[in-house]
């Protein structure tokens, strides 16, 4: 048992243990390293200005880090157990001078202010090494994908692209080969298979490696679960949430595996959403589409599908395609392990079909059945790193020119991810024109119940819910006609 | 030849590597406290009590302070009417209300929990309307009138009216309010704060700490951002630090959280313009009146100004021969808005810009028609203000862009889209910016500078001027180095500081440069002038060891050059290393340094008729925006937008296109998504970027062209340049205008409506109706 975490910051080895354990990163590197590269300026992870580089030894590819951009700010020391951590100050070669990422943004004029100029650089150093690395080539649109997650407020971002497409590639040097990492993965690795239990004078964090043993220590315990922070960070940051006993799965390895089965696929807890975006482009191309436009890398870097599911807003983005899905929910406890179809999840606004014993141990979701079709969307008022106003998913079935299946789910209008047994109903039967389809949508409008908020009015989200099934009509009927021709 | 250079700005290499150093990123000095405000509970109401005797017991906790302790409490840049800390009113939600001093930011937070306020809670007035009816207002009514409009609207064939609404924009700089304040003896105090108005800054401080100027130095690096943000409502804050350090006699720190400071300061203005146009059947423009009113918030500030920059610029890019402009300043309980690029301009402009589609609409033309008609050309130079347009490119840059757009082809392709599209809209327009340069309040185009030549032969530059990404610094660099024949590795711009540099203008009004640069080059000339002479002197061999020697600066020597570090006599050809030349002045007792003044020739406003020379000069350009909008969800992606603008000779091209892209990516911003949310009690909900959304990189227009014509004509100007920082803001206008374009295919009796931000939901709602 370890009373601390390990991590590497630019090569150097960090031992942390009480009260620090708790910090978040950008404040550890600020306040504790002096590390001021690293600026913060939204403490939720919507900016990037804090991005910094991480690899984990959970993670790698071959042998070797696997890097990415992640949010300081939202990330606590404790669960960065077992990364190398790589700031904008361990970016410049061996000789003190910019690397080529740098030499660019500055000759490209990609700084103006240089508050968010750290982050970017980050950003785009991680993104250019992995396109390298699965020799992409590096064009305008993966520039612009590798930098969703960060906000400038000077340049207009035209300049920082062309400061992406402007690196010299040939001297391009990776952090692969500028830190020579065997010595610390296995430094790391061999930390790792010990779990960890720090206390600070109020709080304690319990990182078990053994699933058995977190049934057991939850079981005495019922811990607070915390797994990429990415909403917990923000919570703690916002509203000082500080739940006082934590466990993080993150030294479990075999929650990691994303399983292709022979019906199904079962995700781990410790699954993050790139992973999903990675592995699962032939399954559930619809759902990888989401994804995208999900949350920015950095996000979806530390956030798992098994933390969106159990957070349980109604614009939770993955839900409305797992309950299209019936997915199912794979919980575990004292009793061993049972399953829960996530249509019957949730109970109310927050409220789970779960026991204080159990944990999430992950979700399984069935492949598609022969000639069934799904369609998602995502609407909110900036395309790119937003949380939802309204999400839809319809999975459907048409035969012999009339819908025999239709399951839609619609978030951001109830208190929980809602499924619209009316509107399905009204459907099925129904040839797949638009007459029948106003009509469901005028169901849908009063079948939904939402709220005004800061991101849209009641009235909007109800129009949005009949629009985006309007669009689902228009859209089928012409990718139908495009076939047909 | 530095000038006209694209060179890297001045701190492109520290910023890229982390190594800038922010206020918050200077290290603590040894006790250095950290501070924090407590913000109103409610909107409006009067303050009867602050209790502060459990909050004071919080470990960690080292004072709190409150309007008792300020020995001035009243601040604005206009009318000193806005306290730092309230002592009696509250004007809006969250006004910071005491100050905290402490060993951490977890103590503030307890701290906060435990002040007890009593509070007489009043009605607040949130709605700009409301304000209008029950005529709460923050200024007199402001007049701008030319020509006879009665006559004009009985003569036209056409008249249409309307009311154009906007809504403010969020500044979002990256770096937060923040100062640190440091005591020094006697009880001087230095602040380095993140301000562009460090003059105002130091007075603010001097005051409210009792002190005299003398005693108060005010220090700014740099801003990471400031669009406006900063050039009057950093004072507050640093006050704030003020009063801790000077307390508790130890260095003090204040960096406002982005929640906090989104939701204590002011934004864009808001505004709600009642407009009346006349026109001819060909759409020529005769008579336009119109009545803004912006929402200033709480507390003057600088509304006056905004407005009146705003009635300068409600003739767009278009000659108007009938013209009635009248404006006024509206009270409301939200935070006190403020200074943003623009200043005003972006709502005037985009009024008739949105006059010009609804022109278009009725006579069923493409607004690019209109604007041809009715753009200033000829002889029609003169503005509403009487002052007459010189060296005008505004026809230039229409006739140009209209081919690099590829307009008319693109035009057809959208007509036949939109026949044929089931599930989406597109729309195009022009929209433009004629924008004046100048504070319309003469006295600040002033500024000052000081330029040191060292033995070495390398040059410190300190001048007014704040560095907030901008490039203000860099284009001094290139002006100093210039000037000396140096490259620019030889100059270093110094921290921007009120013991050199003093009484000086913020940098604001696009014209940080222009005031600034032309400072730098006259402080370098009266150098140069001494070097000049002591070369010749030296050339006739006339420099003896033990006389003093004479030299006449009535004599202009143009024909001696500075150039690659050597001076030369271009008559005799002879030449000395620059190096040489000063270590001969030096030894001679000549000074080698440059202090001086400048003020912008020319220039005066007359506030009271509303007629005058207003500005130095104009930055014009012109951008056309293709949209295409999804009708059943609102989003709108922008396909292509093309720029041409009119930067004179651009000083450094690279930074000057950086401010285009900015500013015009800022102005789309602010005409899209990023919306302003209060609650019914008055809280600014939108406080942070997880609700308030700016643009992000997928957002710009997925072609965007920009180009810069050539004009060698502005000799008004520092090297002929031009001034950029605001001006492309403007153009944002021509997306909005594209979005109105694509409504008036789908729904031709709802574009009309549109207001601004054209949100996802507002086109939504408009074409669900």
């Amino acid at each position: 048992m370890r009373d601390y975490v390990v991590v590497y910051i630019n090569g150097e080895r960090h031992k942390i243990s009480g009260e620090k354990a708790f910090m978040s990163l950008s404040d550890y590197l600020r306040y504790e390293k002096s590390l001021t590269g690293t600026k913060v300026v939204c403490s939720e992870g919507d900016c990037g200005a804090c991005t910094v580089i991480i690899g984990n030894v959970h993670r790698l590819v071959g042998n070797e880090f696997s890097y990415v951009p992640v949010n300081s700010c939202i990330s606590f020391m404790h669960i960065l157990d077992g990364s190398h951590i790589v700031t904008i100050e361990g970016l410049k070669d061996s000789n003190d001078q910019l690397n080529e990422v740098q030499e660019s943004m500055a000759r490209n004029h990609g700084a103006q202010c240089g508050f968010c100029t750290p982050g970017f650089v980050c950003a785009l150093n991680t993104g250019i090494e992995n396109h390298l690395k699965a020799n992409n080539e590096i064009t305008e649109k993966r520039i612009k994908n590798c930098l969703t997650g960060n906000l400038c407020r000077c340049t207009g971002y035209q300049p920082i692209i062309d400061a992406g497409l402007d690196v010299d590639l040939k001297s391009f040097v990776h952090l692969t080969d500028k830190f020579k990492s065997s010595d610390i993965i296995a430094d790391l690795q061999s930390e790792t298979s010990k779990e960890v239990l720090i206390k600070s004078s109020t709080r304690e964090i319990y990182l078990p490696v053994k699933l058995s043993d977190a049934i057991k220590s939850h079981e005495e315990k019922s811990h607070t679960f915390i797994s990429g922070a990415s909403d917990l960070g923000v919570l703690h940051n916002k509203r000082g949430m500080k739940p006082n006993l934590l466990m993080g799965l993150h030294n479990v390895e075999e929650l990691y595996q994303i399983q292709k089965r022979e019906s199904d696929v079962f995700i781990g807890a410790r699954v993050n959403l790139h992973q999903i975006e990675e592995q699962l482009k032939d399954e559930f191309r619809e759902f990888v589409h989401i994804i995208h436009i999900f949350a920015s890398p950095q996000i979806k870097n530390r956030a798992t599908l098994v933390g969106n599911v159990a957070n349980a807003s109604p614009i939770g983005d993955s839900i409305p395609f797992l309950m299209v899905m019936n997915a199912k929910v794979i919980l575990i406890g004292p009793k061993g392990e049972r399953s829960v179809d996530i249509n019957n999840f949730y109970k109310g606004y927050k409220d789970l079909d779960l026991k204080p014993s159990e944990f999430i141990k992950g979700i399984s979701i069935p492949y598609y059945k022969e000639n069934e079709q799904v369609k998602l969307y995502k609407v909110s008022n900036r395309k790119d790193m937003d949380i939802s106003l309204v999400t839809f998913a319809a999975k459907y079935q048409v035969k012999n020119d009339v819908i025999s299946e239709m399951q839609i789910a619609v978030g951001g209008v109830g208190p929980v991810v809602l499924r619209v047994d009316k509107t399905e109903k009204e459907l099925i039967g129904k040839p797949f024109e638009t007459s029948a389809f106003e009509k469901a949508g005028n169901i849908l409008k009063s079948e939904v119940t939402p709220i005004d908020d800061v991101r849209g009015s009641a009235a909007y989200r109800k129009v949005l819910s009949k629009n985006l099934l309007m669009k689902f009509c228009a859209e089928q009927s012409l990718s139908t006609n495009a076939g047909r021709a | 030849m530095s000038v006209g250079k694209n060179i890297p700005h001045d701190s492109a290499r520290s910023h890229v590597s982390g190594e800038s150093i922010f206020i918050d990123d200077k290290p603590f000095v040894k006790n250095e406290v950290i501070c924090g405000f407590l913000g109103s509970p409610v909107a409006c109401g009067k303050l009867k009590n602050i209790n502060i005797d459990k909050a004071l017991e919080v470990p960690g906790i080292l004072g709190i302070y409150t309007h008792k302790d300020l020995l001035h409490n009243r601040w604005g840049a206009i009318i000193k009417e806005q306290p730092i800390l309230i002592d009696d009113q509250i004007s809006y939600m969250h006004e910071p209300i005491c100050v905290f001093a402490a060993d951490s930011y977890d103590a503030i937070s307890e701290a906060k929990k435990l002040v007890e306020l009593t509070i007489d809670e009043e009605t607040p007035l949130l709605n700009l309307q409301d304000s209008i009816d029950q005529k709460l207002f923050l200024s007199e009514e402001k007049k701008i009138e030319n020509g006879d409009v009665e006559k004009a609207f009985k003569e036209a064939d056409y008249t249409l009216e309307g009311i154009f609404e906007n809504n403010g924009q969020e500044h979002f700089y990256l770096e937060s309010h923040a100062s640190s304040a440091y005591p020094l003896e006697n009880g001087q105090i230095e602040i380095h704060s993140s301000s562009q108005h460090p003059s105002e800054t130091q007075h603010v401080v001097a005051e409210a700490l009792g002190l005299s100027f003398h005693q108060v130095v005010c220090v700014v690096k740099r801003m990471g951002g400031g669009f406006g943000g900063k050039e009057s409502q950093a004072a507050p804050f640093a006050a704030m630090a003020a009063i801790c350090a000077k307390k508790l006699k130890r260095a003090a720190r204040i960096v406002i959280d982005k929640d906090d400071d989104m939701k204590v300061t002011g934004k864009r203005h808001p505004f709600k313009n009642f407009w009346k146009v006349a026109f001819n059947k060909e759409g020529k423009i005769l008579g336009y009146e119109i009545r803004l009113f912006s929402n200033g918030g709480a507390y003057t500030d600088l509304s006056g100004s905004i407005l009146e920059r705003a009635m300068l610029h409600s003739d767009g890019s278009y000659y108007i021969p009938n013209v009635k402009i009248i404006g006024r300043v509206c009270k409301t309980n939200v935070h006190s808005h403020t200074a943003f690029r623009g200043f005003g301009g972006p709502q005037g402009n985009a009024t008739i810009e949105s006059v010009i589609e609804e022109i278009a609409q009725f006579l069923n033309l493409d607004s690019l028609d209109i604007r041809k008609r009715n753009i200033y050309q000829g002889k029609d130079l003169e503005t509403p203000y009487g002052q007459i347009i010189e060296n005008n490119t505004l026809p230039e840059i229409l006739k140009k862009i209209e081919v690099t757009s590829d307009y008319q082809e693109r035009r057809k392709e959208i007509d036949s889209f939109n026949k044929s599209s089931k599930t989406h809209i597109k729309g195009m327009a022009l929209g433009s910016t004629k924008f004046g340069i100048a504070f319309t309040a003469r006295f600040l185009n002033q500024a000052n500078a000081l330029v040191n030549l060292h033995l070495d032969g390398s040059i410190q530059v300190s001048t007014g001027a704040t560095e907030m990404g901008q490039g203000v610094n860099t284009k001094i660099q290139q002006v100093a180095a210039h000037a000396f024949g140096l490259p620019v590795s030889e100059v270093q711009v110094m921290p921007t500081s009120t013991e050199k540099n003093h009484n000086t203008s913020p940098t604001a009004a696009s014209s940080g440069s222009d005031l600034n640069g032309m400072a730098t080059l006259i402080a370098c000339n009266k150098i140069k002038e001494r070097l000049r002479a002591v070369f010749e002197v030296h050339s006739l061999g006339e420099l003896k060891a033990n006389e003093e020697i004479e030299i006449d600066l009535s004599i202009e020597r143009e024909y001696i050059v500075f150039e690659d570090a050597t001076v030369t006599n271009t008559t005799t050809n002879e030449s000395i290393p620059l190096k040489e030349l000063i270590t001969i002045a030096y030894l001679n007792r000549i000074s080698m340094a440059g202090y001086a003044f400048y003020k912008t020739p020319g220039i005066g406003f007359d506030k009271t008729t509303g007629v005058g020379h207003a500005f130095n000069y104009y930055t014009n350009g012109m951008a056309v925006s293709e949209v295409l909008i999804d009708k059943f969800t609102g989003e709108t992606k922008i396909l292509r937008t093309d720029i041409l603008m009119d930067l004179g000779r651009s000083i450094n091209p690279g930074i000057d296109m950086g401010q285009v892209t900015g500013g015009f990516i800022q102005g789309m911003g602010w005409v899209t998504a990023e919306n302003l949310v209060y609650s019914k009690d008055g809280d600014f909900l939108s406080h942070s970027p997880t609700t308030y959304k700016i643009p992000s990189i997928h957002d710009i227009p997925r072609v965007f062209n920009i180009d810069l014509i050539e004009n060698n004509t502005n000799d008004v100007c520092v090297h002929k340049s031009k001034a950029v920082g605001e001006p492309p803001l403007l153009l944002g206008s021509a997306v909005w205008n594209a979005i109105k374009n694509a409504l008036r295919y789908a729904k031709p009796e709802q574009a009309s409506k549109l207001r601004l931000p054209a949100t996802c939901e507002e086109i939504v709602m408009l074409l669900d109706e």
